[in-house]
Order: C-alpha cells, then sequence, then structure tokens
C-alpha cells in the first residue's frame, strides 16, 4: 500500500469502468453468461469497496491486482451453494493471477483480451435487437452506469433497466456459449458486432437530439472495442479496418468541428490544422489494411468517403468528383434516403446546383425524411448559394420546425437571420 | 504541532447499486485530493478504513467480570467508517482542514484533539 493520499493523479484514467469490462469478462468466462447478473454484482461490489477502503490506505501500487484478488474473494463466497464449487475456484484462482498480470499500459494482457472479445461477442449477440446490444455492451464491457447509458443513448433511465434486464433474461434463456464463434458463424456474428459499435460511434459523433455537440467517451469506447478486435487474429479482418479507419478519420475532425449539422455542408468552415493528425494517420494506416479482402462493405465506402476528405489539405481541394463515385458505390452497397441526400450535396458539387435540387426533391416525398431537418438545411444551403435568399429562408423556417438539438438550433437560427438580412451564401 | 484524530462516520453501507463505476472513481479522487493535499503539507500521519458493522464494546461486569455488549451503540444509524491522524496548527485549524470533505456527502466527522497531557509533541 502507498501512502495515504500520495497517488493523487493514479487515477485520471477511467480506471474504474476499465476495470468493470476486464473483471466482469474474466468472470463471465467462469459463470457463464446466464449468471451475468451474479458477475455484474461482484464486480460492483469490487469498486465499491475499493472506493470505501483506497480513500483510508491509499491507492495500491496495483489496483488491478487488488480488484481481482476481491472479486475473486467475493466471487467465492457467491459459490457456495454452487454443485460446481470446486472447480470454479480453481478456475477464480487461475484467473485472478491472470487478470492481475503486468502488461505494458494501452494493452490488455493476453487471457484478458481473450476473455473481452468473448465478451463483445455475447453483449453483441444478434438474437438481441441492436438497441440493447449498444446498452448492454455500455453497461458490461465499458462500465457504465445504467444512467450513464440512458445519458449516452438519450433514453429514458426506466427505459434502459428495462432494456438491459430483458437481454439479461434472454442470455439466460439461450444458454449462448461464451467463446469466440467458429469460423462457420464469425462472419455473420463478427457483422452483428460491427453494427454496434457503429452506432456506439455515431450516438457519440452525431448530434441528433438535446445538448451537448459529442459524446466523446462513445466516440472512445468504439474506437477502443474496434482496435482490439483488428489486435485480435480471430477478428483481424479487412471489414473492421474499414470500420475503424472510418472512425479515426471523422474522430480526427472532432477538435476542429464547431457544429455537428450536416457535416458536409460544414466542412468547409473547419480549421483543419486542427484535424488530429495521429489520429488521420492511423485512419490512413487501417484503411490500407481494409483494402486486402475482396469483399466491399459498407464500412470500406463510407471510410473511403472520409479519406478523401481526409486527404484533402484545404476544403478547396476536395476530390468531389471522387466523393460522388464513392456515394454511388454506398447507394449500391445500402441504400437509403439518408445516403442520398448526401450524394445530392456531392452531386451539387460536380453537376451543379440544380443537379443537386432536382434530387433532393425526389427525396421530398420519402417517409423516412419528413422528420429530418438536413433535407431542407441542404435546400436552403443550394437554393441560398443559387441567388435566391428568400426561398433558402423559407426552407431554413421549415428545417426549424423540426425537431432539433440546440447546436443545431443554433447553427439554423444564425444561417436564417443572415440569410434575411440578405448576406452572400457562406461557402459549403 | 499538536495532533487530531478525524474520526469518520457514515451511512452503515452504501447500496451496491448506488454508484456507478464513474461516479465511485469520482468520490475516490475527492478524497485522494483531500489527502493528498495534507500529505503533501506533511500533515497526513495515519488513514484507517474500520471493518463494517457495528463492532462489539466491553464494558464492566460484576465484580472483576468483563462483559461484552454488542453494538450498535448510539440511536444513530451512522458508524464509524475509518479515521485520519493529522497534525494541524490548532483545533480550530484542525476543523477548518475538514472543510470540503467528500465525507459529508455520507455523514460527520468528529475532530478530537489527541491529548498529550503536557508532554513534548515526538515530531
Amino acid at each position: 500500500m502507498s501512502e495515504p493520499g500520495a497517488r493523487i493523479d493514479a487515477l485520471v484514467e477511467p480506471l474504474f469502468r476499465r476495470q468493470y469490462g476486464r473483471l466482469v469478462a474474466g468472470l463471465t468466462r467462469i459463470f457463464g453468461p446466464a449468471r451475468l447478473d451474479l458477475v455484474e454484482d461482484v464486480v460492483q461490489e469490487s469498486l465499491l469497496r475499493a472506493m470505501r477502503t483506497w480513500p483510508f490506505e491509499g491507492v495500491p501500487d496495483r489496483p488491478e491486482r487488488w480488484l481481482a484478488t476481491v472479486a475473486r474473494n467475493l466471487a467465492t463466497d457467491a459459490l457456495r451453494h454452487d454443485a460446481t464449487a470446486a472447480q470454479k475456484q480453481r478456475e477464480l484462482a487461475t484467473w485472478a493471477t491472470a487478470a492481475a498480470a503486468e502488461a505494458p499500459p494501452d494493452r490488455l494482457p493476453d487471457e484478458v483480451a481473450d476473455d473481452t472479445l468473448r465478451l463483445i461477442f455475447t453483449t453483441c449477440h444478434p438474437s438481441l435487437t441492436p438497441e440493447t446490444r449498444v446498452a448492454l455492451t455500455l453497461k458490461t464491457l465499458c462500465g457504465f452506469g445504467v444512467s450513464e447509458v440512458a445519458a449516452a443513448l438519450l433514453a429514458r433511465e426506466a427505459t434502459v433497466a428495462q432494456r438491459l434486464s430483458r437481454a439479461k433474461a434472454q442470455l439466460q434463456r439461450s444458454e449462448i456459449d461464451f467463446v469466440v464463434p467458429p469460423p462457420a458463424e464469425l462472419e455473420l456474428r463478427l457483422a452483428s458486432v460491427l453494427e454496434v459499435l457503429y452506432l456506439l460511434f455515431n450516438e457519440g459523433y452525431r448530434v441528433h437530439r438535446g445538448q451537448g455537440l459529442v459524446r466523446r467517451d462513445l466516440v472512445a469506447e468504439a474506437v477502443r472495442l474496434a482496435e482490439l478486435l483488428c489486435r485480435m487474429p480471430e477478428t483481424d479482418q479487412p471489414q473492421v479496418h474499414a470500420l475503424l479507419a472510418l472512425m479515426r478519420f471523422l474522430g480526427a475532425r472532432l477538435p476542429a468541428r464547431t457544429d455537428a449539422f450536416g457535416e458536409l455542408l460544414t466542412l468547409s468552415h473547419q480549421d483543419r490544422e486542427r484535424w488530429d493528425r495521429d489520429w488521420l494517420q492511423r485512419g490512413f494506416a487501417h484503411f490500407a489494411r481494409s483494402i486486402a479482402g475482396d469483399r466491399r462493405t459498407a464500412f470500406h465506402v463510407e471510410a473511403a468517403i472520409a479519406s478523401v476528405h481526409a486527404a484533402a489539405p484545404t476544403y478547396a481541394d476536395t476530390d468531389w468528383v471522387a466523393v460522388l463515385r464513392h456515394y454511388d458505390d454506398l447507394v449500391a452497397e445500402q441504400d437509403s434516403p439518408v445516403v442520398r441526400l448526401n450524394r445530392a450535396v456531392a452531386l451539387a458539387k460536380v453537376h451543379g446546383l440544380d443537379a443537386g435540387l432536382a434530387e433532393l426533391e425526389r427525396l421530398d416525398d420519402d417517409p423516412k425524411l419528413r422528420h429530418y431537418g438536413l433535407l431542407p438545411a441542404t435546400r436552403a444551403q443550394l437554393l441560398w448559394s443559387r441567388g435566391d435568399p428568400d426561398a433558402a429562408a423559407a426552407a431554413y423556417r421549415a428545417a426549424l420546425a423540426l425537431e432539433c438539438s440546440e447546436p443545431e438550433q443554433q447553427f439554423l437560427q444564425a444561417r436564417l437571420r443572415r440569410c434575411e438580412a440578405g448576406d452572400g451564401a457562406p461557402a459549403w | 504541532m499538536p495532533k487530531y484524530m478525524l474520526i469518520l462516520r457514515g451511512e452503515e453501507s452504501p447500496e451496491p447499486t448506488e454508484f456507478s463505476p464513474e461516479e465511485m472513481q469520482a468520490i475516490l479522487r475527492q478524497y485522494e485530493a483531500w489527502a493528498g493535499g495534507l500529505a503533501q503539507q506533511g500533515r497526513l500521519l495515519d488513514g484507517q478504513k474500520l471493518t463494517d458493522g457495528d463492532g462489539r464494546v466491553m464494558v464492566p461486569g460484576a465484580g472483576d467480570a468483563v462483559s461484552v455488549k454488542d453494538g450498535p451503540f448510539q440511536e444513530t444509524k451512522e458508524v464509524i467508517g475509518g479515521f485520519y491522524l493529522i497534525r494541524a496548527d490548532s483545533y480550530d485549524h484542525a476543523v477548518k482542514l475538514c472543510q470540503g470533505h467528500p465525507n459529508f456527502r455520507f455523514g460527520s466527522i468528529e475532530v478530537r484533539e489527541i491529548d498529550l497531557m503536557g508532554q513534548p509533541d515526538d515530531a
């Protein structure tokens, strides 16, 4: 034990969250996904004991070892009525030693990495709905509390709690094995995992409703888990690198982003000096590795679009022809009205404002875009640029009438005011 | 310099699900910041957590006998969670050092001066 208070800086990292996920992963291997409730209770109690002991005795030099030992003891207590107690106790002892193994910062000890991978496949099991997978992953793997999951997903706390308990019941019923899926199933199961990481990232990166521009915790967790997948031999696959490249390219822009509304419309205003070089470099490295396979996924195409922007030293240098070509690919890969809306912007860049506006008109009747503020906002931008500020103002008002987050509202209102004042159209 | 014992009282034990990992770490960080500040000034001499539960107290029985009495010993539901031994310039100073202590979120702090009975302080 160190001196009381001697390690104030020791806990700057999200140690408790990280340890939560690691401990849950290890104990779930021993107890099985069906007993996730028991596992989470044990881990929660271990952290609680740390919170109550460390203020007096100081943070131990090896907090992960302290926690693993306490968790092991608590789990042993929980085994009193278990028929397989002796076997499990031996497993617990082996696990506690492995879990406390020294590893370089930023890397998990091998055994912990294996367990974490299994837990990813469990919480992202395709028998659960995507929303449930996201919530369960945040809770068990990322160590979020129920209220934090709710805040991150902009859902009500009671809803999240209910979703989580149903998920655990589902895991119990379906007797899911705690394994990395065998090769025959891997493709499908991995797709289910990547879908969750993509949702997680987007939830943090984009703003749909409510306050707060970026929920960076979610971005960080999505990247962290994707990196683990890239490092593990079973999941080191091109589409995983494609997804991670996409996250890195987009995440690199976060320091420069002043608003998240319709990024294609506002990229022109970002100070590219503030883009994170390290993230960009990592993005390109993973992008290169994503091309290894012969299969193209939507992640590949999205990463390709992001790479065009990442590669342009200034906005004026953007290769819009390439962007448009990639959007054509994306329509082929994963057609959706939102993809077509984004494509319309590239279309306007390459073939002119009228071509873009005509494409927007085709999207007007799509029920999925009826409440999507970006559609009228995009139209406003194009109309304004064409020299029709009155029609543009009307489109901005239409956008403001739809549900949008506070930063989005501020963005739209500022644009509307400038439009009404007769200013020239902003660059886009 | 006089020494003081800070006796930390609080609710018996919080519900395990009361805090998220992040919140627990934040609380811990507050304790650490407080204790770290005192440690840097050389004022923090010791700190220990006591085990949960009410414990037992020995009281004089009949004759030479001692009888053991189970807790709780007070009407209050608060129990002593742990203690710190600190150095302060005066009682008032010790009280001042306790201000902003994170334990007030959970209970109270009793400040008691260590009675040196006129002996010189060993440090």
